[in-house]
């Protein structure tokens, strides 16, 4: 009779505290490759303007990855699922969206609108950025929900500053809406208490990789089993 | 920028003192109006009580806010902006030292614009700036920035 081994993840206290620090070392390498639940959404029609976020974003040392797109049906499709997007996890969101107001199609602030209305991405972080600062637009922008209202300058020096600041404001102190997963502090950015620590077993990735080292065990185990 | 007012409701004198205090070391002027508690800020930006006959439609550019504090905290103090037109569209920044995240979500529900850990990993030389440069200078306040005509 051979019993499966126990796997390192389930090895106690100490294993785990050893991989949960590991981990976060290895989150911490501002030249980790992102995973794909720690992004900024960006929705932007004009595809200058978007290459420009990009590259600020990039630039800004935060380790979270942009992820764009063109039009405001897009962006709908995308943080719902469906679509284009219906294959992605609707229940991982951003953790930021840069939402220009002049989208080809639906306009930025119908978008705003209709994810306030839901309840998956009712208390999502959305900054609204415009090449327009008239008291008009911007007051729209509040009252459909915008947390925050970024002017685009026409001097892209400028405007790439202002992105940097609003993303590493947006995601190296303040703190997001902890439900449902829906944009989580970043890795080693802004965890202080154990409330903002997602426990190790929750980690999608670490939970599949675990599934499976059990599952071999255990089809090890009834194979070694059934040749005696 | 240097024009606009920041208005800081906390009960622990320190909170402004030192956010002052931080704002001056990184050459940042703006006026900072402390409130010692929840009703002290509404009197503020209302212009009642203490202060009756002021300018009510001068508004900060951004509001600070802290969550427990004497006579009204801070939820409902924002919901009573929430529910008035003139503070309806004014930044407002939770500024406290819970991280449950129950307080979190229920901020963001009452209508917070952001959510600040006092006590967070960003040592304070740093987040204040961080703060104050993005409320003051990137984020483009919808009252305060455009005084109503």
């Amino acid at each position: 009779m051979v019993f499966p081994r126990r796997t390192a993840l389930n090895d106690g206290p100490y294993q785990y505290n050893l991989l949960l620090n590991s981990y976060r070392i290895r989150s911490n390498s501002l030249d980790r490759k992102s995973d794909l639940d720690n992004f900024i959404l960006v929705a932007e029609g004009d595809p200058d303007d978007r290459a420009l976020i990009r590259r600020a974003i990039s630039d800004a040392n935060v380790t979270a990855d942009a992820i764009t797109v063109g039009d405001g049906k897009e962006a709908l499709d995308y943080l719902f699922a469906r679509g284009d997007y219906a294959g992605r996890d609707g229940g991982v969101q951003p953790r930021l969206v840069l939402l220009d107001l002049a989208l080809p199609g639906m306009g930025g602030l119908e978008v705003l609108r209709r994810l306030r209305e839901d309840e998956r991405t009712r208390l999502l972080r959305v900054v609204v950025i415009c090449s327009s600062d008239q008291a008009r637009d911007v007051d729209a922008a509040y009252r459909a929900g915008a947390n925050s209202y970024v002017y685009k300058p026409t001097d892209s020096a400028r405007f790439v500053n202002a992105v940097q600041l609003a993303v590493r404001y947006w995601l190296t102190i303040n703190l997001p809406p902890p439900e449902g997963g829906m944009g989580r502090p970043g890795r080693g950015e802004t965890f202080r208490g154990l409330w903002f620590r997602p426990p190790l077993m929750h980690r999608r990735k670490f939970h599949r990789t675990a599934v499976l080292v059990r599952v071999i065990a255990l089809f090890l185990a009834y194979q070694l089993r059934t040749r005696n | 920028m240097g024009n606009g007012t920041i208005l800081i409701a906390d009960d622990d004198p320190r909170t402004a003192e030192m956010f002052g205090l931080m704002l001056r070391a990184n050459g940042i002027d703006n006026e900072v109006v402390v409130a010692r508690d929840g009703v002290e800020a509404l009197d503020y930006l209302f212009g009642t009580d203490d202060h009756a006959g002021s300018d009510a439609s001068f508004m900060p550019r951004f509001m600070l806010l802290d969550l427990s504090m004497p006579r009204m905290g801070g939820l409902e103090v924002l919901r009573r902006l929430r529910e008035d037109e003139r503070t309806k569209l004014l930044p407002v920044v939770v500024l406290t030292s819970s991280t449950v995240p129950q307080d979190i979500v229920e901020a963001y529900r009452a209508g917070a614009n952001g959510y600040v850990d006092k006590l967070s990993d960003v040592p304070w030389p740093e987040l204040v700036p961080l703060i104050a440069r993005y409320w003051l200078d990137t984020n483009v306040s919808a009252q305060g920035n455009h005084p109503p005509a």
